[in-house]
């Protein structure tokens, strides 16, 4: 009887052992709001590969919820009014300082001890490059209730447009790259008057096009030619002194005269003037025509198709106009030039060490790279060394960290499976192209990617001179660039909610007033007359405000 | 058959060149988008496509077609617009009739609560809220149901019943045992052709350009409608959200440069085969709301 007991008693512990194996095995479901790319192939998050790896590896299981981007707006807002809300929102830039500070009931507050217990990696990331990362993370109720996202640190974030001009029409002109002003302006006056582009037409050429549809494009950004560096689309209006205060840069007289230099150029038909009104596309079309010779842009390669095109141009530092020195704006290039709010948890959140668990998973320099391209490493990517030669495939963290980290978009024909086409998105997908048409994640990625990651942040990427790789061009621009740099950048902590209320409130209207009046004076030029009610308009519409709300901001004094 | 005075002549003259610069007006955009859809991108931007394509080409389509979901969105699209005119009809339908009856008791409550929906709602959060406890959100249901239920029509639906059902008729009926119910679907569908029409045709064209309900409540792009997809493809270019990856922006701008117009014949083009067939009962919709019983 008693053996019968025993026996009994050990099945029971037995099947209890194998239930409670089984049961810690069941992965756990958790919700993660996301951002997704228009261009994406897939039809789910779940398809990609390097979701289903997190899901492996991680122990979950994973329901997306993909907000696709350019209309994220009114679907956050309303998955943030649902309950439960999603266990982790994983959506970099979508998430604003406002959102969060607005809604911090909603969200799970990040301790440092947690960071320490569940993502041991990330926190060693953190302090031994990042000292400063409580500080940029805390908001102004001394709480944590996010991770940083993202871009972080890059040397092609430096800055944003920059100039770049025609080095074959400067040939055909017979012309030097312009060094001076008056060199600038000889310079347009020959695209103006000669074939530039050879095509048997004088009359086609554009010596200088702009467009004020794109962020980098903008005309306004040619005033770093009067130590201006304003930056309209980042609502950057305003300048430094030689101490770093904040200043006024768009009511000054440097302003004017630069206004007056342009203006002037237009009436000479050197710039497009059309560039206030013209499209993207329309913009687009002039440089892939080869009408234009001086354009600003982040790289030829972004608008122009042709490669042998865009390898024509060249950056050149806009030449400073007389009494000044060109200086171009700066980018934070610190800890907060990621998105600050890319990883939050959500106060719903069962699983907290789960929710940290991911993190710390996606923010793997490799695993972020595979997220950031969409596609395992060997297939539309791989590692390089210093002749550009891809790494072998078994090349590990250490080597690759010797050869500098950095990596190569792979040709896509050069491996694409037998009988894979750009039509066939369910084979490319099961191969892992989910990269093949556009990248198929947006804003949302892990700290330790591409540019971020811990050993790029010693060794850059594009170590390669070729400038036929995307962006390289772009990249090596940049060194021609380094004196111009304004030694200062805004100060990127969080303002606090009532602030910012106040401050939209009290420059309301402040930036139409703003590239209304330039726009205007390019067009028709400026009087005494126009000059001063322009000021007295900036002075109604809270432009001193807008200057000491940004001098306060530099220096942490909100 | 009278003639016309010179002054009638003139009169009838600036009339139709009116009447044609206003169809010019309109027909243009539309023309301007078949041709583009058809024409060489470079041609587009630059301004020199007009009246006829130029760089003839079918890759858009090719493209545009090819695209997974393009297709499903179209399915999605016909699938909503079918079942939510149907849901539109069978709710709209007795409540418009009931509503026209006399003795139906609170009448003039029911009506004036209907009516105050017209003018307040309760917001976009607090709607999202309901559907989320409904368990609506990223359903299919959502989509049928949401905007089916029209106070507007409705209310034409009342004034019709209320003008062309006489109550003499509903009286003998009822002498004759005939149910509220029978009465509704024996008589008052038969009679009502012209009303289903207009209401089906006007909740069909709602569903087919609706894109908002499925922003808001839908993330599974396996329910979106083909609007939606239009739309993220126009606006996506112009959204700032993907300005700090230039790279990435390349790639979405020359995807949607190639395919957008293309998108935008395909998405429009059964609606306006439909219409010429199909405008009379909009006329009658006019006029229903117009003519006094």
């Amino acid at each position: 009887m008693t053996k019968r007991i025993l026996s009994f008693l050990m099945a029971l512990m037995l099947l209890c052992g194998i239930a409670s194996i089984a049961a810690a095995e069941e992965p756990v479901t958790l919700t993660i709001a996301t951002t997704r790319r228009t261009t994406d192939i897939t039809e789910s998050y779940n398809q990609k590969n390097w979701a289903q790896e997190i899901e492996k590896a991680c122990n979950v299981k994973i329901n997306w919820i993909e907000l696709t981007e350019g209309q994220i707006e009114e679907p956050l807002t309303a998955l943030l009014a649902a309950s439960p809300l999603p266990d982790i929102f994983w959506s970099g830039k979508a998430m604003s300082d406002s959102i969060v500070s607005l809604n911090t009931k909603l969200w799970h507050v990040i301790t440092e001890d947690e960071i320490k217990t569940y993502m041991p990696n990330l926190y060693n990331f953190y302090e031994n490059y990042f000292p400063t990362w409580r500080e940029n993370q805390t908001y102004p109720d001394g709480n944590i209730y996010s991770l940083p996202a993202g871009a972080l640190h890059s040397r092609m974030h430096t800055t944003y447009g920059i100039q770049y001009i025609n080095t074959k029409w400067l040939e055909r002109v017979g012309k030097e790259m312009p060094t001076t002003m008056e060199e600038f302006h000889d310079v347009l006056v020959a695209f103006r008057d000669m074939d530039a582009n050879g095509n048997g037409d004088a009359t086609d050429e554009i010596p200088f096009d702009f467009c004020d549809k794109v962020y980098t494009s903008w005309l306004m950004n040619a005033a770093v030619a009067w130590g201006l560096p304003i930056y309209p689309n980042g609502k950057v209006y305003y300048s430094w002194d030689k101490d770093g205060n904040v200043i006024g840069a768009v009511n000054t007289p440097a302003y004017r005269e630069f206004i007056e230099y342009y203006h002037q150029l237009g009436q000479e038909g050197l710039i497009n003037l059309e560039g206030f009104a013209q499209t993207q596309d329309q913009f687009n079309a002039n440089l892939n025509a080869d009408k234009v010779g001086v354009f600003w842009a982040w790289g030829p390669c972004n608008h122009i198709t042709d490669k042998e095109l865009f390898l024509q141009f060249e950056a050149f530092v806009p030449p400073a106009a007389e009494g000044y020195e060109t200086v171009l704006p700066t980018r934070n290039m610190n800890f907060m030039n990621a998105y600050r709010n890319g990883f939050m948890i959500s106060k719903d959140c069962k699983n907290i060490e789960k929710a940290y668990e991911i993190w710390e998973y996606a923010s793997d320099p490799i695993k972020a790279l595979e997220i950031n391209n969409g596609s395992r490493r060997g297939l539309l990517w791989e590692f390089v060394d210093e002749n550009n030669e891809y790494l072998p495939a078994d090349a590990t963290i250490e080597d690759i960290a010797a050869h500098g980290f950095k990596y190569l978009m792979k040709e896509f024909d050069k491996d694409c499976p037998d009988g894979c086409t750009h039509e066939k998105d369910a084979a490319l997908i099961e191969a892992g192209y989910e990269w093949c048409i556009g990248k198929t994640y947006t804003g949302g990625n892990t700290l330790g990617l591409v540019d971020i990651a811990p050993l790029m942040i010693e060794r850059e990427n594009y170590r390669t001179t070729d400038l036929s790789v995307w962006g390289v061009q772009r990249y090596v621009s940049l060194d021609k660039y380094d004196p111009t740099f304004c030694p200062f950048s805004m100060n990127s902590s969080i303002v606090p909610a009532e602030a910012q209320e106040e401050f939209d409130f009290s420059t309301d209207g402040l930036y139409n007033i703003i590239n209304g009046f330039f726009s205007d004076a390019i067009m028709k030029g400026v009087t005494d007359e126009s000059w001063n009610s322009y000021l007295a308009d900036l002075e109604n519409y809270g432009y001193n405000y807008y200057v000491d709300f940004y001098n306060k901001l530099a220096h942490n004094e909100l | 058959m009278k003639r016309q005075s010179i002054g009638d002549k003139v009169v009838n003259v600036i009339f139709y060149i009116i009447l044609g610069f206003f169809v010019i007006l309109c027909f243009y955009p539309v023309w301007y988008a078949f041709l583009a859809s058809f024409s060489d991108p470079t041609y587009i931007n630059s301004g020199k496509l007009i009246i006829l394509p130029r760089g003839l080409t079918f890759g858009a389509y090719k493209y545009a077609l090819a695209q997974r979901q393009l297709w499903l969105g179209y399915a999605n699209t016909i699938l909503y617009t079918v079942a939510g005119t149907l849901f539109g009809l069978i709710v709209c339908l007795p409540a418009g009739y009931a509503l026209s009856r006399n003795d139906l008791p609170f009448r003039k409550i029911i009506m004036a609560l209907f009516v105050f929906t017209m003018y307040f709602g309760g917001g976009l959060i607090p709607t999202y809220i309901v559907a989320s406890t409904l368990h609506l959100v990223n359903t299919r249901w959502i989509l049928i149901m949401f905007g089916s239920v029209s106070v507007y029509n409705m209310i034409l639906i009342r004034t019709f019943c209320g003008s062309t059902i006489p109550e003499e008729l509903r009286e003998a009926a009822s002498m004759d045992g005939c149910s509220n119910t029978r009465f509704f679907f024996t008589f008052v569908l038969p009679l009502s052709k012209a009303i289903i029409a207009v209401i089906a045709l006007y909740v069909a064209v709602a569903h087919w350009n609706n894109y908002y309900n499925a922003l808001v409540y839908t993330t599974n792009t396996k329910l979106h409608p083909l609007q939606l997809y239009l739309r993220q493809l126009l606006l996506v270019t112009m959204s700032t959200d993907s300005v700090d990856d230039p790279d990435a922006l390349k790639e979405i701008q020359d995807m949607i440069l190639t395919i957008r117009y293309a998108v935008i014949v395909i998405s429009t083009l059964p609606i306006m085969c439909l219409y010429p067939f199909l405008q009379k009962y909009f006329v009658q919709g006019v006029m229903i709301g117009s003519l006094k019983g």
